[in-house]
């Protein structure tokens, strides 16, 4: 290897790897309980490998529950035995919190400032509590925030030195998000529309303008083309995935409630769009571009908040510091007009202070579900020693964490005949989650959009468990399930 | 001095075999040996045995194996494009280098130019390498003739030779292969460095001074240069555009890696720059390998020599006739069986002479891509039977962790091998060609045909050597640009 290779790869392995150990092992000693999130993810990934349908279901059935956080869990979750894959994830979660603090400062590099300010706004950045906390709970937001930057230091160096590695990075940044989480995929879309424009703007060759937006959309692309196919693979129809987002758009009109987002929401898009000005005021085109990338996580969390299918601010919103930072180091090392400088610092400060002390918590702490699932598996075996528990939606994977009780079967598309025609003399039963929040958007809420609150033919309800309602199904007399009423 | 002084003059033999007869252990001369052949037996008939015994386990495993070496060829080619993009990867020489350079300086630089039944090229080839900024009294070109081929030699009595160009005869013996005419002209060699271009070849005009630059930055243990290759016609039609694309990710990406990692580098077959007294310790090429330039790579590292990449690059002409192109790529990849054969007939021996981590470069580089080539079809129809039969019988050939790695490897690996060959035709400037990179999956069935051919040509005409036709875009276009 080079020089500059070795020196350029040696110190950032290094970091991530001393950081990694030190998110883990506060999670460890802090007994940071482990985020739902992962929980989901863990369970998808076991059931996935355990080569059940439900667990390919799980895997590309649902945009909010997307595939890549799953995917880098799989190694774990095939070799580990299950108390060391909670671990594993704890783990992942931390590199990725690691590598995307260690992305920050590489960025903070490229874009002007010096090797120590970077290595203090990442390491600064770690220090929020929204961050660290999430990086040590196993929590998925982490890779999308490695993404992230690593597609925003890709976009910056595109930019300034039109390099094909930064256009690859780009790409391979935009389409992982894409498959990460709906907020980060709604934010690779929106840089995308950035480097199409631009590249559109560009005064070069139309077959260079062809070769950058193939280089660069084409991952994304196949990226979507991909989940399509083996949607329809597996569920039978390619937009399957897409269907929570249609179900956001047709539910009770969503209002838009500015007032009720945390100022730790606001603080970095104020900084962001600043900074945006300013770089317009000094012409940087860079700086300017990566100000607005920052603005674009808000647009992205806004949108998706409205419709319903993210909290206020999400996880992924943890970036927006981060990029807003990376913008403001941009744009000092631009032609800044002098009295700008103070502001800018000013600005900077209070956007930090707003973020650190008013920011919610990652991902709300995982309930306790173990101990839902088990008195529903008492109350069932009462009823019948060949009791089987069809178990609705991913809110499930949470329900059942640590549970390996056979009765329960998971279902991420339920059809009752279906469902009646295979567990044919079993004593079966429905456990169905409220449709609140993400539950909601469940497919199970879509098909059968009363389930909840009256069950659906042929079941009876018996009883409700932490938010879940237990139905018992009872199969027709005959092979024809009566007209409904 | 005339031509036929210069035959005259080289008609004293050589002995192009030294190889063969010096280290027979080294040479494909015996491409299998007899434990090689109970090797191969024994594991083939425990193979067959546990697959009569028990067929869905043998079959399972086989599919698990297979699949890992996928996903270990995925990350690896990953890595090596990671580290080729990050780093100036090989040896760089500035303008500024050769500026400084003084022509009273340079050493003599032997040219070597093997050509068999090529006359179209001959014109073009001289003017080549008269093009080349060295200075002429430092020349030493040789244009290696077979004894057999009067069209070639009648096209060089029609031109007169330059000072320091003189051909020389290869006598008629067997193997009639080209490093057996590279060993003859190494024996007549004058340089100090030597280079080989193939007779279709456009090296750029600095590419001696470059080397010259780039050995004299190089400690000596760096014995061999190779310079990057790409074609001067990939637009002729669609094979010429994905054999640049597969050549743009080859030098540009790939190779660039392995030296970044100093590597065992399978050398190019052209455009390798030596320097000549070492290449003579080597005992020069083996006659009997159809990969010579790959077999000559690995010996350079076996014998604790190390090869660099270069930032020069030699425009050659791409294969644009598919049968052509299939006997070609046939014969690269008998050369690489015959490569692994060879150095495989002692594995703990080249262990210890590679280093663990050149072991497991040889084996990916060389059995990989041999392997890879020949295993593709059978998954291309398994999961061609998949998606359009649901055979249901496969997915137990696929238990989770499998069928996890072997979809990651089909979804995943596969776009970034064509990704990849989209990323070396933007690097090289080649934009109109980057879309059709990503129609290369068809272009791996042709090499996968190619691979059986190979297979089978290796077991019934191991020192076969399938010529490669050039000139073909000069036919057609009345003359390359």
């Amino acid at each position: 290897m080079t020089g500059t290779g070795r020196n350029a790869v040696l110190p950032t392995v290094a970091g991530i790897l001393v950081l990694t150990l030190a998110l883990f092992s506060a999670g460890q000693i802090f007994n940071v309980p482990i985020s739902g999130d992962c929980v989901v993810a863990d369970g998808i990934g076991r059931l996935f490998l355990a080569n059940e349908t439900a667990g390919r279901q799980a895997l590309v059935g649902s945009v909010l529950w997307p595939p890549l956080p799953v995917l880098v869990r799989l190694p774990a979750a095939a070799f580990l035995p299950d108390g060391l894959a909670a671990g594993s994830s704890r783990l992942l979660s931390a590199v990725f919190g690691a590598a995307a603090a260690v992305m920050l400062a590489s960025l903070i590099r490229s874009a002007g400032g010096s090797g120590w300010l970077g290595v203090a706004t990442g390491l600064g950045w770690l220090a929020l509590p929204q961050v660290h906390s999430a990086a040590s709970d196993g929590s998925p937001s982490t890779l999308a925030w490695f993404l992230c930057l690593l597609t925003a230091r890709g976009l910056y160096r595109w930019l300034e030195n039109r390099e094909v590695a930064a256009l690859v990075r780009l790409g391979a940044g935009t389409a992982g998000m894409f498959l990460t989480s709906p907020d980060s995929a709604a934010w690779a879309l929106c840089i995308l529309v950035f480097l199409v424009l631009d590249t559109l703007a560009s005064r070069t060759r139309n077959a260079q303008k062809e070769a950058v937006l193939i280089l660069g959309v084409l991952p994304l692309v196949y990226a979507a083309g991909l989940w399509m196919l083996l949607c329809w693979l597996v569920m039978g129809d390619a937009f399957y995935f897409l269907r929570p987002l249609a179900q956001a758009a047709s539910a009770a009109a969503p209002v838009l409630d500015p007032a009720g987002l945390p100022l730790s929401f606001w603080a970095p898009g104020a900084l962001a769009l600043f900074t945006v000005v300013l770089a317009g005021l000094a012409g940087s085109r860079s700086a300017a571009l990566l100000g607005a990338s920052a603005c674009a996580v808000h647009v992205a969390g806004l949108a998706l908040n409205f419709a319903g299918l993210i909290p206020a601010g999400g996880s992924f919103g943890a970036v927006a510091p981060a990029l807003s930072v990376a913008a403001v180091a941009a744009l000092a090392h631009s032609r800044l007009p002098r009295q700008a400088a103070a502001p800018l610092t000013v600005a900077t400060g209070a956007c930090i202070a707003c973020f650190s002390f008013f920011s919610p918590r990652a991902t709300p702490p995982l309930p306790q579900p173990a101990n839902t699932a088990a008195r529903v598996e008492r109350h069932v075996a009462a009823r019948s020693p060949h009791a089987t528990v069809i178990v609705c939606g991913y809110d499930g994977f949470r329900l059942l964490r640590g549970s390996h009780s056979p009765v329960f079967v998971q279902s991420l598309d339920l059809d009752v005949r279906q469902v009646m025609a295979d567990y044919a003399g079993h004593a079966l039963f429905l456990l169905v989650p409220r449709p609140a929040g993400r539950a909601a958007l469940e497919s199970v809420h879509r098909k059968y959009p009363d389930i909840h609150r009256y069950g659906v033919d042929g079941a009876l309800y018996d009883g409700d468990w932490n938010g879940w309602r237990l139905f018992q199904l009872f199969p027709p007399p005959t092979s024809e399930l009566p007209p409904k009423h | 001095m005339n031509n036929a002084q210069h035959e005259e003059n080289n008609r004293l033999a050589p002995d192009p075999l030294e190889l063969s007869r010096v280290r027979p252990d080294l040479s494909a001369k015996q491409p299998v040996t007899r434990p090689q052949w109970f090797a191969v037996t024994a594991v083939a008939a425990a193979v067959a045995g546990t697959a009569i015994a028990a067929p869905w386990q043998t079959a399972r495993a086989a599919v698990a194996a297979a699949t890992v070496f996928y996903l270990v060829v995925t990350v690896y080619k990953l890595l090596l494009i990671r580290l080729s993009v990050a780093a100036r990867a090989g040896i760089r020489v500035t303008p500024e280098e050769l500026a400084a350079q003084r022509d009273t300086e340079m050493p003599v630089y032997s040219l070597l130019i093997p050509m068999y039944r090529e006359p179209e090229t001959v014109p073009q080839m001289i003017k080549a390498l008269q093009e080349l900024d060295y200075p002429a009294d430092r020349k030493d070109v040789q244009f290696l003739l077979e004894d057999d081929d009067p069209e070639t030699r009648a096209a060089f009595d029609a031109v007169v030779m330059p000072p320091g160009f003189r051909i020389t005869l290869v006598p008629p013996s067997f193997p009639r292969t080209k490093p057996k005419a590279c060993n003859v002209g190494l024996a007549r060699a004058r340089g100090d460095l030597l280079v080989i271009y193939d007779a279709e070849d456009r090296p750029e005009p600095d590419q001696l001074r470059k080397a010259v630059a780039a050995f004299a930055r190089s400690d000596d243990s760096v014995v061999c240069l190779q310079s990057r290759l790409n074609f001067y016609n990939p637009r002729q039609n669609l094979l010429t555009r994905w054999f640049t694309a597969e050549y743009s990710s080859w030098f540009d990406l790939s190779l660039p890696g392995l030296s970044a990692l100093g590597a065992v580098i399978p050398l190019g077959g052209t455009s390798n720059h030596f320097r000549t007294s070492v290449l003579r310790e080597l005992h020069g090429w083996d006659a009997y390998n159809v990969t010579e330039d790959c077999d000559l790579g690995v010996r350079i590292y076996r014998a604790g020599y190390r090869s660099s990449m270069m930032n020069a690059t030699t425009w050659e002409e791409a294969c644009s006739s598919l049968p052509f192109w299939i006997r070609q790529r046939s014969r690269w990849l008998k050369g690489y069986i015959q490569t692994f054969f060879v150095h495989m007939r002692n594995p703990l021996r080249l262990l210890r002479d590679l280093g663990p981590v050149n072991f497991v470069h040889f084996h990916l580089l060389v059995s990989g891509v041999v392997f890879s080539s020949l295993i593709n079809p059978v998954f291309w129809i398994m999961a061609l039977c998949w998606f359009t039969f649901r055979v249901q019988a496969l997915t137990a050939l696929f238990p989770g962790w499998v069928f996890a790695a072997g979809a990651l490897c089909l979804f995943a690996g596969n776009f970034v091998f064509s990704y990849t060959g989209a990323v070396g035709c933007y690097r090289r400037g080649h934009y109109d060609l980057v879309k059709y990179a990503l129609l290369a999956p068809a272009y791996w069935v042709l090499m996968s045909v190619s691979a059986w051919r190979a297979a089978f040509q290796f077991l019934s005409n191991p020192f076969h050597w399938e010529k490669t036709r050039h000139g073909l875009f000069s036919h057609r276009k009345g003359g390359a640009p």
